[in-house]
């Protein structure tokens, strides 16, 4: 009878330390490169990610098309020429921390993670870093890595190469909240 | 002894029951919870580059610019291609010109002023696009309105007794009015079509004496066009306008084709280039709907090309 209470309590324990998941539906990302004729900057705040603290997962869902430019005919090219938004609407990061941090804890964790990036419907093996801060029930993330088009098979014509960088810098900064299911 | 045991194992059971939301949470399924979440509070996008031009060859198009852009238009046909060696095969004529500036005023309406070489038209128009299609085909297609005005300077035709026809400034003035529905049916096909009306104050007093046919103010045309994507930056493009007049059906007199246009679109960044053959030299509505003699099968076709470039303000 007392393993059983025990078993049970121990299980209640388990609950109050379960997994958590945090969730962002607004999460902030953004791109820029410069190249001799002009600079390139888009931004996008309609990505959403999740982080698991307890498997120190981290996931990233980011809508192509909600990558607004100052230029109306550069968002166009980048939609239907590079990017091909209706052929891959969606670019995603899925990816595990590597340091081994306990984010259950307030604190703030200078991590990398390595997982699949996926953008232009190719996929390719990245190890990003950046910043994780954890502030009681809030959690915030950002990181500055670089993204080579040519990993991803997004090809440049010849007669436009001066205008395109064959690398970009991207910027995510992202804002968690605990996760409830929606019922 | 017994009862204890199967307490245990009831136990061990229980914690199974109650771990199994927690595993539910592990690694792989975050994607697919995330897509689950983000699902929920999606919207919808519009779709883009129907066409890639606010016109094809002879007809608008749904798009219009994004506010504060201008637009610098040039449309130019050569002559005929019939002419032959010595024409250099119509490059050395001009049938028309027009030039034109083209200013969005917001994301929807734009506004343009242009100026033709045929009757020396000078022409102002508006569009407005009031509907888009969206990415989830909850509007599957796009809607836009343009009307426009074009005053001919030219020197009056004459009366067989020597006196103008054009007795008023009014006379002078024809109208285009046109709804236009497009559809994106693929990243690569596109097609929309153009009721149309064309009023001319002016006509002349003509009778088709083979059909009893009369020319008239109103003219009513249907125009279809579609655009092909070749490659990430070649499309085919081409429009037909059917117009609806028994005084342009079968009139040696005033010999009538309907005005077809094929052409391919090149996109070199911030220009878009068309090259096409059509048997219209008219560029505007008031002109090619009422007037286009040179036929296709005849082979009097015209080489022109469409430039615009976006500057933005």
């Amino acid at each position: 009878m007392k393993k059983a209470v025990i078993i049970i309590g121990l299980t209640l324990c388990l609950y109050g330390s379960r997994a958590q998941v945090f969730i962002s539906s607004s999460s902030k990302i953004s791109f820029s490169a410069e190249t001799s004729m002009e600079n390139i900057e888009a931004k996008n705040v309609k990505s959403s990610s999740m982080l698991n603290t307890k498997a120190n997962q981290l996931v990233f869902q980011i809508p192509i098309r909600a990558f607004k430019f100052e230029k109306n005919l550069m968002e166009e090219h980048f939609n239907e020429n590079y990017l091909e938004s209706e052929k891959y609407p969606k670019a995603s990061f899925n990816g595990n921390i590597n340091e081994d941090v306990d984010l259950s804890k307030d604190g703030t964790y200078e991590v990398t993670a390595t997982g699949k990036l996926l953008i232009h419907g190719v996929e390719k093996e990245r190890t990003l870093s950046g910043i994780i801060i954890k502030r009681g029930n809030e959690i915030s993330v950002a990181g500055e890595f670089k993204i080579m088009l040519a990993d991803h098979q997004i090809k440049i014509p010849k007669v436009v190469i001066a205008n395109i960088p064959e690398e970009i810098d991207v910027k995510v900064s992202v804002v968690y909240k605990p996760y409830e299911k929606k019922k | 002894m017994n009862l204890r045991k199967l307490l245990v194992c009831n136990g061990f059971a229980f914690v199974i029951f109650l771990a199994l939301p927690g595993m539910s949470l592990a690694q792989d399924d975050l994607m697919s919870m995330l897509e689950a979440a983000d699902s929920t509070e999606s919207e919808s996008e519009n779709t883009i580059a129907t066409f890639k031009t606010t016109r094809v060859i002879n007809a608008q198009t749904t798009e219009v610019l994004k506010a504060k852009s201008l637009i610098f238009n040039i449309n130019h046909r050569f002559g005929n291609v019939t002419t032959g060696g010595h024409g250099f095969f119509g490059f050395d004529e001009a049938s028309n010109i027009r030039f034109a500036f083209l200013y969005a005023l917001t994301d929807q309406w734009m506004i343009c002023i242009g100026r033709s070489k045929v009757n020396e038209d000078i022409d102002g128009n508006t569009k407005f696009k009031f509907m888009s299609q969206t990415m989830d085909n909850k509007t599957p297609i796009s809607m836009a309105w343009y009307s426009n005005i074009a005053f001919t300077p030219r020197i009056s035709p004459q009366n067989p007794d020597g006196s103008d026809r054009w007795t008023k400034a009014a006379h002078r003035f024809s109208y285009t009015h046109q709804l236009i529905i497009a559809r994106k049916f693929s990243s690569s096909f596109s097609f929309e079509i153009l009721p149309t009306l064309v009023h001319r104050n002016y006509v002349n007093d003509l009778t088709n004496e083979r059909n009893g046919g009369e020319e008239s103010n109103d003219l009513i045309a249907l125009g279809f066009a579609t655009r092909l994507k070749v490659t990430q930056r070649i499309a085919v493009v081409a429009d037909y306008f059917y117009t609806f007049s028994k005084f342009r059906r079968f009139n040696s007199d005033f010999p009538y084709n309907a005005p077809l246009g094929i052409g391919i679109e090149i996109e070199t960044g911030g220009h878009v280039f068309h090259i096409n053959f059509t048997n219209s030299s008219g560029i505007i509505e008031n002109q090619f709907i009422p007037n286009t003699p040179d036929a296709w099968n005849d082979g009097d076709i015209k080489l022109g090309f469409n430039i615009s470039r976006v500057f933005y303000l």
